[in-house]
């Protein structure tokens, strides 16, 4: 584990203190200003696409990645407090900040095949019935994506560097990344470390950070505004999120066992898995074997969603089907990996949507042809040719039955009966 | 097999729900907020002191209401789901009605001959919240009881009438699966009577008395006061109902309250939509005239 944690901090920058206790604990707050230099790397490895280990059912123990804490302890916040001069001096401050997103925009390549766009940082809201023009009821999940920032963004040099010593080396080749934000808060509460990690990108500190792995024609200048238009709708998504984290679990609610029966004799054998290996070939457990442990609070993804509905003024988007994770956490949505399901023949926006491409004024909410709109008359189905020829034929049947058609034994006995 | 007596608890049906206190429509509160209807606002007390919302949308529109869980909610889903809901208001009109009234729906159907179809029945339960919300449906059939579950807002809907708009002593009536069929059968030519305005929703206090045991799951548990029985099988299932029978101490418990129920401020907000809605419709229907 210290291995893997001096490699993830070398990242950053040599520089960077750990402390000598690496064990589940970490060291508290390290405020050292000077220590940790800021040369466009990001600190924080919460997620990335493709990395990660393969499929294994032991819980992670957790490590905070921020080796810089976002918020201060509470004691010290009391002696921080601003006063009214000084709020107004940072609110000048603020006026002053130099965007980067004043010099001219990097030129825009179109998509191809071989793209990987940004995802989106959002917020799962709800779940609720939606009804498409056929009558069916579908369920859609509704994704909210809240106040979403490039915090910053790294050519495939830059980022080769950040990981030359990691695992990631042999797959970013021509890679590049971006670290987006979402939901901005309050920078009053936030150590200085913390805040000056958005200076650069002249925004305000946000309280959800994860980088995204993006080909470099799809790399979006930092400080930008990502969108719920960056996806249309009809477009596929994947959607990943942990699932909801259920801790130490038995056989039965884990892996659906059937367990031991309640009564006739059994003794502490109602909830248990029974053997696991015996006879003379497998006396051993195998692996992958279905045992108790940890159930849940891992990262899944979720492939080729569409996207039914899209609601511009909250930014909301409607996803038909569902993911893991419960309402009110944290999801990420992508373009599919799905190649029938890519859309090269409608590009999307590229590198991602700005306001200013708009020709025409857009409505307030868009919908797929499919999906019913609520406000529109009921649904009524037709009477089609097919419908009427099949009742013409049943009409005949029913004059001719009982006079030509000699009745058959079975129907004799029912009759009597 | 003879199982011990004590898994017999567990038969229940998947569609009842268990609701051991007594009805909320039933009520004196309620039935002192129900004796006028929505356009005497004046009589009606608010639903929060100050407020123009009258009292009696809580009962009037139930399904406007929000799940109760603090860790499920989010407050523009369930604003975005309002809207969604008074948008399908403006084109069908769901009237007021509770369990125990009378209905008919009329249904578009791709499989009937006449692309119809429309069903009469009592109605035994109203649950769900907001999109989700819904009304079981019960009626007698050539000796068969049928029951339907129609979504309120599902598009495929084309009218909802309420041929007789009455209360009951319970909010579900699923006990009607074991009463003699002529507590749940209505003709489909049934005429409407029709209710005027500014009257109470009268409470039809009917007492069902139900067939001897078997039944379908054990109704004496859970303390419906619309039905009557002649006796219980054995003792043990007496003193089971003893066991089961709703705790002193749960009338004291205010967080059990609070989980279960909306505080009425976010009730206030769910209901000002709607609010807004009827009297634009009211409106309408004064150009008319």
């Amino acid at each position: 584990m210290a291995q893997a944690l001096r490699a993830l901090c070398g990242a950053f920058g040599s520089s960077c203190r750990i402390g000598n206790s690496l064990g589940a604990k970490l060291p508290g707050p390290v405020r050292t200003e000077s220590a940790i230099s800021f040369s466009g790397s990001f600190v924080n490895v919460d997620f990335v696409r493709h990395g990660g280990k393969s499929h294994s059912h032991r819980r992670q123990v957790k490590i905070n990645p921020y080796h810089i804490l976002p918020e201060i302890p509470a004691v010290e916040k009391t002696q921080e407090r601003l006063t009214e001069e000084n709020a107004q001096f940072l609110q000048q401050v603020n006026a002053d900040n130099v965007s980067p997103l004043k010099a001219p925009p990097p030129e825009r390549k179109p998509f191809t095949y071989w793209t990987k766009r940004t995802g989106l940082i959002c917020k799962k809201i709800g779940v609720i019935p939606q009804w498409l023009t056929n009558g069916r009821r579908i369920r859609c999940s509704v994704v909210q994506v809240i106040d979403n920032h490039v915090v910053s963004s790294s050519a495939p040099e830059e980022f080769a560097k950040q990981y030359n010593a990691s695992r990631y080396k042999p797959k970013v080749r021509n890679v590049g990344c971006m670290v987006v934000g979402a939901e901005s808060i309050d920078p009053t509460n936030l150590t200085d470390d913390y805040v000056k990690l958005f200076e650069p990108a002249g925004l305000q500190p946000k309280r959800k950070l994860s980088k995204f792995i993006v080909t470099p024609d799809a790399l979006v200048q930092p400080g930008t505004a990502l969108r719920a238009t960056h996806f249309r709708t009809g477009d596929y998504v994947d959607v990943g999120a942990k699932t909801i984290d259920h801790g130490f679990q038995g056989v039965m609610k884990r892996w659906k066992f059937k367990g031991g029966p309640a009564t006739h004799g059994a003794t502490k054998f109602h909830r248990r898995p029974g053997s696991i290996g015996h006879g003379a070939h497998n006396s051993k457990v195998k692996k992958g074997k279905k045992m108790p442990g940890f159930m849940g609070g891992k990262y899944q993804m979720q492939r080729c969603l569409q996207i039914m509905r899209m609601n511009r003024t909250h930014d909301v988007m409607y996803i038909r089907g569902t993911f893991p994770g419960a309402t009110n956490s944290w999801c990420y949505v992508f373009d599919t990996v799905a190649r029938s399901k890519r859309p090269l023949k409608n590009p999307p926006p590229m590198p991602t949507h700005y306001p200013e491409d708009d020709v025409t004024p857009h409505s307030e909410e868009t919908f797929v042809p499919l999906l019913f709109q609520l406000d529109k008359p009921t649904i009524e189905f037709e009477i089609t040719e097919d419908d009427l020829k099949k009742v013409r034929t049943g009409a005949k049947t029913a004059q001719k039955s009982p006079s030509k058609a000699p009745p058959k034994a079975g129907a004799k006995v029912a009759g009597k009966s | 097999m003879a199982l011990p007596s004590r898994f017999g608890i567990r038969l229940i049906s998947p569609f009842f729900v268990p609701h051991r206190c007594d009805s909320i429509l039933a009520s004196k509160a309620a039935q002192a907020i129900l004796r006028k209807d929505i356009k005497d606002v004046e009589h009606v007390p608010p639903l929060v002191p100050g407020s123009e919302i009258p009292a009696s949308y809580r009962y009037i529109y139930p399904d406007f209401l929000a799940l109760p869980d603090i860790k499920k909610r989010n407050k523009l889903a369930e604003k975005l789901n309002r809207m969604d809901m008074l948008r399908r208001r403006s084109v069908m009109e769901i009237p007021e009605f509770y369990p125990g009234s009378v209905l008919a729906v009329t249904t578009s159907d791709p499989n009937a001959p006449n692309k119809t179809s429309r069903f009469v029945g009592i109605c035994i339960c109203r649950g769900g919240n907001q999109l989700l919300s819904f009304m079981i449906l019960r009626n007698v059939i050539d000796g068969l009881g049928c029951e339907i579950k129609y979504d309120l807002y599902n598009p495929t809907i084309r009218k909802i009438e309420v041929l007789k708009l009455e209360r009951r002593l319970d909010e579900q009536l699923f006990y009607l699966r074991d009463a003699p069929p002529e507590h749940s059968t209505f003709p489909f030519d049934m005429e409407a009577t029709p209710h005027p305005e500014g009257l109470a929703v009268p409470l039809n206090e009917t007492v069902v008395h139900l067939n001897p045991f078997p039944w379908k799951t054990r109704w004496e548990l859970y303390g419906f006061r619309g039905f009557t029985y002649d006796f219980l099988p054995s003792r043990k299932v007496v003193r089971k109902a003893k066991v089961l029978a709703p705790l002193e101490w749960e009338r004291f418990d205010l967080m059990k309250k609070y989980r279960v129920q909306i505080p009425l401020e976010d009730q206030e907000e769910m209901f000002k939509d709607i609010l807004v809605h009827n009297c634009g419709t009211f409106e309408k229907k004064r150009r008319r005239r």
